[in-house]
């Protein structure tokens, strides 16, 4: 148990805190700044600052309220997908959830282009082709076995990115431009409309890992234990498997490849708030949430004129952390 | 008094290199309620095996096995979980739960999705956590437990799981002298119907009310401990010469293995 876990109501608590002055910070922050006044009357929509409002509520709004709901939708993933497989080190890139979007929604904008069809449609379709190659893999085993599922995930990532790469490598350029920076990973593109799309699968994702705490508990134990307790450990990860697949796949779709938050997050928060399932997904909710909000807020203050694409922010700062965990577990 | 758990004609393989090899041959017999039973045997006996076989998985190649008169296989897991715990042999795992919320696990079939834990389960975890004289280690992470306290652990979790019937696997590996006695002394203070298997035939013959001694996957005895522990079918068993005897001023039967001997 961690030095603070006893007092984790208190720490949920001020991180939801922190998670509201995030907001308004980020909702300030922009090539065009506002004193706090201003945001306070473009906030209440009254017609007195249509500029502000405008850029408020069309602009600023939604893609605040996007990125907490990504940050929140990866890292609680995460937590539930190291859980699951009680291996810290699983995250949707691991599961080749990620490269499967990837892939879907290369082949949506590069190989059926006349087809319209949408990226987010892609994406999610990929997702679930890398969920069934994984399980078919999996499942051929007489006993599931966790290492399997993991190995399986890597090897599956390393194949969908594969077909991807040679699929872009014979793409015309400019298509093939447009698929790399979306990989990148990129909030610029929030709308309230994707904010829809985002939003209720994350929320119900957390629900759904809030009722399931005492399994998701019981499973760090061992699957005979979890058995014993009344749990059907290979239904119970499939159910979770599933449940991450459509988050990840629907944020991927909106928002790019945004890689390591899902790892890096829910480590933060064990550390903080302890193991058990419930400060670990409340946590890893909150952190996440203001992990992506600042992130994002670095993307795009950082240059003047251009933004920082999320993933290679994410990526660099999850990189460091990953050594860094890998130097004290040795 | 009806049987808890009735095995007819139980047979069990598990796939290894492309063949099937018999671990449970041909198992018939009924355990009573309320008993302490003793499952004994040398190494690759199959007691493992069918300790795994009465938890429900897995179930048997072929043959009827029975819980509480109904077929175990038709009973849903949630509600076995509910009479029955099965405490496999691990390590405590490298978890970071303490010992209170692995214990607490125990709640987890009584409980539906949303209903929190209330102050009378908080007592129940408590109450199993003194009974196996963890509870000043409660707030400990299991990773700090010796493997007598991680198996006294498990066991505070079967007792907060409110299970009747406890299957243990070789409950008394990791405990000195002591904890050995003091543990197999709570578990026939349970009133609980509790099978175990177990390596040492004293503490068998002392506390089991029923032993059953298994031989490659066979039963060769079952029945109380005088009439299991005979001197010519343990040596046949074990492949050793034995002596068994009552101590003089208790009557317990002790088992004593006379190996060839080495000068030392």
């Amino acid at each position: 148990m961690s030095r603070w876990s006893r007092y984790y109501p208190l720490a949920l608590t001020a991180l939801a805190l922190v998670l509201l002055v995030s907001v308004v910070i980020s909702l300030l922050l922009g090539s065009v700044s506002f004193p706090l006044s201003t945001l306070a009357a473009a906030l209440q929509f009254n017609g007195t600052e249509p500029l502000a409002e405008t850029i408020i509520w069309q602009l600023r709004l939604p893609r605040v309220l996007t990125a907490l709901l990504v940050g929140a939708g990866l890292a609680v993933s995460g937590a539930v997908l190291q859980n699951a497989s009680r291996n810290p080190l699983a995250d949707p890139y691991l599961f080749g959830l990620m490269a499967g979007a990837a892939l879907g929604a290369t082949i949506v904008s590069i190989v059926l282009p006349e087809q319209q069809l949408s990226m987010a449609l892609g994406a999610f379709v990929g997702a679930m082709l890398a969920i069934v190659l994984v399980l078919a893999v999996a499942m051929r085993q007489q006993r599931q076995r966790i290492e399997i599922t993991l190995l399986a995930g890597v090897a599956v990532s390393f194949m969908l990115s594969a077909i991807s790469s040679f699929i872009l490598y014979f793409a015309e350029p400019f298509a093939a431009n447009r698929v790399i920076f979306w990989l990148m990973g990129s909030l610029s593109r929030s709308s309230w409309q994707s904010l829809m799309l985002i939003g209720p699968p994350v929320v119900l994702l957390l629900l759904l890992a809030l009722a399931l705490r005492r399994q998701l508990d019981a499973l760090l134990l061992s699957d005979s234990s979890a058995r014993s307790l009344g749990i059907r450990p290979e239904r119970l990860r499939l159910v979770l498997l599933i449940a991450t697949a459509l988050v990840s796949a629907v944020i991927v779709s909106q928002c790019g490849g945004i890689a390591f938050v899902g790892l890096l997050v829910p480590h933060m928060v064990r550390y903080l708030f302890g193991v058990t399932a419930v400060p670990l997904l409340l946590g890893s909710a909150l952190l996440g949430a203001v992990f992506m909000l600042w992130v994002d807020n670095l993307s795009r203050t950082l240059l003047a004129q251009q933004e920082i694409p999320l993933g290679v922010i994410t990526s660099v700062l999850g990189s460091l952390f990953f050594l860094l965990l890998l130097r004290r577990r040795v | 008094m009806s049987a808890i758990y009735s095995l007819q004609q139980i047979s069990l393989s598990y796939p290894q290199q492309r063949q099937r090899t018999q671990v449970l041959q041909d198992i018939s017999l009924e355990l009573a309620p309320g008993e302490l039973v003793g499952i004994i045997g040398p190494n690759g006996a199959g007691k493992s095996s069918l300790l795994s076989l009465l938890s429900g998985c897995p179930a048997p190649d072929s043959g009827k096995l029975l819980f509480a008169g109904k077929s175990l296989a038709s009973i849903p897991l949630r509600q076995l979980a509910r009479q029955l715990a099965f405490l496999p042999q691990h390590n405590p795992p490298l978890t970071g739960l303490s010992c209170y919320q692995v214990a607490a696990l125990g709640l987890l079939p009584h409980k539906s999705w949303f209903e929190p834990d209330n102050d009378y389960d908080r007592q129940q975890v408590l109450l199993a956590l003194s009974q196996t004289g963890l509870l000043e280690k409660q707030q400990q992470p299991v990773e700090s437990l010796s493997g007598g306290e991680w198996q006294r652990l498990t066991l505070a979790r079967a007792l907060v799981q409110q299970a009747s019937v406890l299957l243990l696997d070789e409950p008394t590996n990791h405990l000195d002298v002591k904890h050995q006695h003091q543990l197999l002394q709570l578990l026939l203070q349970l009133k609980k119907t509790v099978i175990c298997a177990i390596h040492d035939l004293d503490l068998a013959a002392r506390y089991c009310h029923t032993l059953l001694l298994l031989d490659q996957g066979k039963v060769r005895a079952f029945g109380r401990p005088d009439q299991v522990l005979q001197p010519a079918l343990l040596s046949e068993v074990f492949e050793l010469p034995v002596a068994v005897s009552q101590h003089p001023q208790y009557g317990w039967w002790q088992v004593q293995f006379i190996s060839p001997q080495v000068a030392l």
